[in-house]
């Protein structure tokens, strides 16, 4: 009811005097909601490294990654309103980052492709070459694995990213995605399967 | 190396993957090696560029920038959607308020006052904005499990009523003041019709009240929103715009009633409410805070325990500011003291001088029985009201107009004139014999306080049938070629206007005098200027007319006697014997008002003194009546202002009546003047002292008495016309403009 209005002037409990204020990220999302431009400052400095990684590894582009991470604290900014669980932040932040890096693809997508196939034309190993008994060395040319990567569809890419970049549990991916866990095991498996089909140069 | 195609070996793959397998587990499987090499690639962050020192703080201005520059809606939608729709539904809220909002919005459609509803939505849409950009309640605390696992995970029928009961409870109690503070408003305006503060006054404490109860509320309401809202998005949107309503309307109400209240009463009234209004604010603010702490691990349970402790607080608010209220609104002063004794002292002497006054000099003994309904029932006489009811159909007609139109109005009347005239003409010889007695008091001697209400109650109609079928004879008489009889019957109805009241000196006894000499004269302009009368005749009717003429200290006395009666009537509610009260509603007196401590019933009693007694010299003077308006009496003190009067329009009365009396004397001096010598005179200085001991003043005049003019007049020899001009005359609803004499177009008919 209305006291909910009176409360808005009188409720101080966040109200954060600086960075350093904020020790979780639940904090800052609670903070967030209430637009709090210092939490903002918070959420960038303990995320920072992680999102940037995580767009760097989609997008292979500093500034590209950079302007990926603008539009994504942009938006936490803005729909922190919409995050119904203040734990979910990081996942929340990391799924829209990699939307963020999917949408970059998609306005840039031509140069992009063109950019990394040139770029890594040169470290590509020739066809019919047979690779090294051990494994983990004979897969030593990392250009290949991201290329491949890159060629996922964004649903695969993004599954992946979670899982192996973030770090994510199965719920946390759940959380993330919105959709139920078996879902986010089928989805894994079969992004792992496409990544090997690709690889393989198998049609999928 | 193996070739794991089939399925089983892929998932074994994935889920040594997911369990951070050493690479030892891969060796020999092509698949198990790429999907490693994958994920070290991915997690390899060698190869990520190293982040600037400043990239913190420039990722967090551009950000800012980008907000500030992004369409004013998104920002809107970001500031108030978390608090509209309290983070509960996600899109399904916003839907809601959308369709709430569409909803509406088609109304408004159809209607002014829909529109208006829309225009109020989506003005405490603003509101909510501006309040939500200062401080935001978004962060809802945490519920696991609650709203994640179902989308109805406790609707049960206890918890709804947990927060409908009480929301209702203090509505009702809300509803209730209003009505007690509206209801004793509108008694007062009844009475009073000018003080229709009171009736804002009501409403605005009741949303008082309903605002201190729903804060002390607040907990309880905050664990409903929480725990329904998260679950109920629809519900709790329409929660919050009945909020936001609520809200609205209470701003309105504060608003509207301060202006009106401020309007309506004394500037130091309107300083009370304003003082009221900052202590209610401030103890809502720490009412607010003390009851808002419900903000995480919601326990119904918990914020129950909450709000009755701040609900305490909340009636303690509530008393503390009836209490203060109650406190200021005491008049504790008498402010006119010496006028208040010398007032009872004058009302007590002539009550002893009624009461001595024997039984045999008593003309009221004569027709006592005749008039009393107590007297005829218990067999003492018959009752002539009831024969001389039928006058009182005669009453404000023309009857013997020779205009067609009134004719043919008065023509059943006129059938019925004789039977009535013949029984009135039968009960003439008892009042003849009455009004010869040296006086006419109906204080009963054997009372012990003497002004008793019964005694006071004069039986108004039966008066004015007598007056109307004296005044009938006379003009009857008068058309009939009797001038020496219509004059007889003049003279009696102008003795009978004045005697019949003696011993009534109420406000409500002197209106009937004045009502009883208006009909009396009326037919005495008439009857001079064409009557052919002689002089002896004219001069009886002179003296009558003097002796009927209402005193000009008649309002002064009169309310004299009000004062009197009024604190003896005060007084008997403070002894707990409210007998006149008991008469005067003629049933018992209400519970309420037994309930009154003496502090209350005292304050009333000095509150009307006060305002009575401030008014004594308006009343002395006879100047321009004063309409109650502001600085008249404390708007907080509603029992004393039943007990007042509406003095002006008495005021207007006995201003018009004296004025009329003075000129009809004013006539019949000019017109002995002229039978005399042959013609009127030039001016009226010429009929002093011979035909009238001094000029009349105009009492009608606005001015006060010392510096009231006398009427105009002016002469041509064989006519004459006196007028009286005043504002005063539209009060009882007449013409501005009276004139009299035989140039005006009433007389030459």
């Amino acid at each position: 009811m209305y006291q909910a209005v009176l409360s808005l002037t009188t409720d101080a409990e966040h109200s954060p005097e600086g960075v350093s204020s904020f020790d979780t990220l639940e904090e800052i999302a609670i903070a967030l909601k209430t637009g709090d431009s210092k939490a903002l400052e918070a959420l960038v400095s303990k995320t920072e490294k992680a999102c940037f990684h995580l767009a760097y590894s989609l997008l292979r582009d500093r500034e590209l990654s950079r302007d990926a991470l603008q539009d994504a604290y942009l938006i936490v900014f803005q729909r922190a309103g919409q995050l119904r669980e203040p734990k979910a932040l990081k996942s929340w932040l990391f799924r829209i980052v990699t939307h963020c890096c999917h949408d970059i693809r998609k306005k840039r997508g031509f140069e992009l492709e063109a950019d990394v196939e040139e770029k890594e034309e040169a470290a590509r190993p020739p066809v019919g070459v047979k690779p090294e008994a051990d494994p983990a060395r004979q897969v030593a040319d990392q250009n290949r694995l991201r290329q491949v990567f890159g060629q996922l569809p964004e649903i695969d890419r993004t599954a992946l990213a979670l899982r192996e970049i973030c770090s994510m549990s199965y719920e946390e991916m759940s959380r993330t995605l919105g959709v139920p866990l078996g879902t986010v095991r089928s989805r894994l498996a079969k992004a792992r399967k496409r990544f090997i089909s690709v690889y393989k140069g198998e049609k999928s | 190396m193996t070739e794991p195609h089939d399925q089983d070996t892929f998932e074994r793959f994935s889920e040594l993957l997911d369990q951070e397998a050493e690479t030892s587990d891969f060796e020999g499987i092509e698949e198990g090696a790429l999907l490693l090499g994958l994920r070290s690639v991915l997690r390899d962050k060698s190869e990520t560029p190293e982040l600037p020192n400043d990239f913190t703080t420039t990722m967090t201005e551009a950000v800012l920038k980008r907000h500030k520059e992004s369409p004013w809606t998104t920002r809107f939608l970001m500031n108030t959607s978390p608090f509209l729709l309290g983070g509960a539904g996600r899109g399904r809220s916003l839907l809601s308020a959308l369709g709430l909002g569409g909803l509406l919005a088609l109304t408004g459609l159809l209607s002014f006052d829909a529109l208006a509803i829309v225009g109020s939505v989506l003005l405490v849409g603003f509101v909510s904005w501006l309040l939500a950009r200062r401080r935001q309640d978004s962060g809802l605390p945490s519920m696991p499990g609650l709203a994640e696992t179902s989308p109805f995970p406790e609707p049960r029928f206890h918890q709804l009523c947990f927060y409908l009961v009480p929301t209702l409870a203090i509505l009702l109690s809300g509803t209730a003041a209003a009505l007690m503070f509206q209801g004793l408003g509108t008694i007062s305006y009844t009475f009073r019709g000018d003080e229709a503060g009171l009736v804002q006054l009501g409403v605005f404490f009741g949303v008082c009240v309903v605002l201190l109860l729903s804060l002390g509320w607040k907990p309880t309401l905050q664990a409903y929103r929480l725990r329904f809202g998260r679950s109920f998005p629809a519900v709790f949107t329409l929660n919050m715009f009945f909020g936001g309503w609520f809200f609205l309307a209470t701003l309105a109400t504060l608003g509207v009633t301060g202006r009106m209240s401020v309007d309506a009463m004394r500037q130091h009234s309107a300083l009370w409410l304003m003082s009221l209004v900052g202590v209610l604010g401030v103890l809502s603010f720490l009412t607010t805070r003390l009851s808002c702490s419900v903000q995480a691990n919601v326990s119904l349970g918990q914020a129950l325990k909450r709000s009755t402790a701040s609900l305490a607080i909340s009636f303690l608010s509530i008393g503390f500011v009836l209490n203060m209220f109650y406190q200021m609104h005491l008049t504790k002063e008498l402010l006119y003291p010496k006028e208040y004794k010398q007032a009872i002292d004058e009302v007590e002497s002539w009550l002893a001088d009624q009461m001595a006054i024997p039984d045999s000099k008593n003309g009221w003994m004569e027709v006592k029985r005749f008039m009393i309904r107590d007297d005829i029932d218990a067999g003492l006489g018959d009752g002539i009201e009831l024969r001389l009811g039928a006058l009182k159909d005669f009453a404000d007609t023309d009857l013997f107009s020779k205009d067609p139109t009134t004719m043919e109005k008065n023509e059943e009347l006129l059938k019925r004139w004789p039977q009535a005239k013949a029984q009135f003409l039968e009960e003439l010889p008892r009042i003849r014999e009455a009004l010869k007695k040296p006086h006419f008091a109906s204080i009963p001697t054997e009372a012990t306080d003497g002004y008793d209400f019964a005694t006071l109650v004069p039986n108004f109609i039966l008066f004015r049938s007598i007056s109307q079928g004296l005044a009938l004879l006379a003009e009857e008489a008068f058309l009939s070629g009797e001038p020496e009889q219509a004059v007889d019957y003049l003279v009696l109805g102008l003795e009978w206007s004045y005697r019949a009241n003696e011993s009534n000196k109420i406000l409500i006894g002197l209106m009937i005098r004045i009502a009883q000499l208006s009909i009396a004269s009326n037919p005495i302009e008439k009857v001079v200027l064409r009557g052919n009368l002689n002089d002896s005749q004219l001069e009886s009717l002179d003296a009558a007319l003097a002796a009927a003429q209402v005193p000009r200290m008649a309002l002064h006395t009169a309310m004299n006697h009000e004062i009197y009666l009024v604190d003896k009537w005060i007084r008997q509610f403070e002894d707990r014997e409210p007998r006149v009260v008991k008469d005067v509603f003629l049933e018992d007196v209400p519970a309420f008002y037994e309930l009154l401590p003496h502090s209350y019933l005292e304050s009333e009693r000095k509150a009307y003194l006060n305002f009575e007694l401030s008014r004594a010299s308006t009343w002395k003077s006879l100047g321009a009546p004063e309409v109650f308006g502001e600085d008249e009496i404390n708007p907080f003190n509603l029992t004393s202002q039943i007990f007042v009067p509406n003095t002006a329009r008495a005021q207007g009365q006995v201003m018009t009546i004296r004025s009329r009396v003075d000129a009809l004397r004013l006539v019949i001096a000019l017109e002995r003047f002229k039978r005399k010598q042959g013609a009127y005179p030039a001016s009226l200085q010429e009929i002093v002292p011979n035909y009238l001991q001094e000029l009349p003043r105009d009492t009608a005049s606005g001015l006060p008495w010392p510096r009231k003019p006398g009427f105009e007049y002016t002469s041509h020899g064989q006519t004459f016309q006196l007028t009286s001009r005043s504002q005063v005359y539209e009060l009882v609803g007449e013409s501005s403009r009276q004139i009299y004499g035989n140039r005006g177009q009433h007389i030459d008919e």
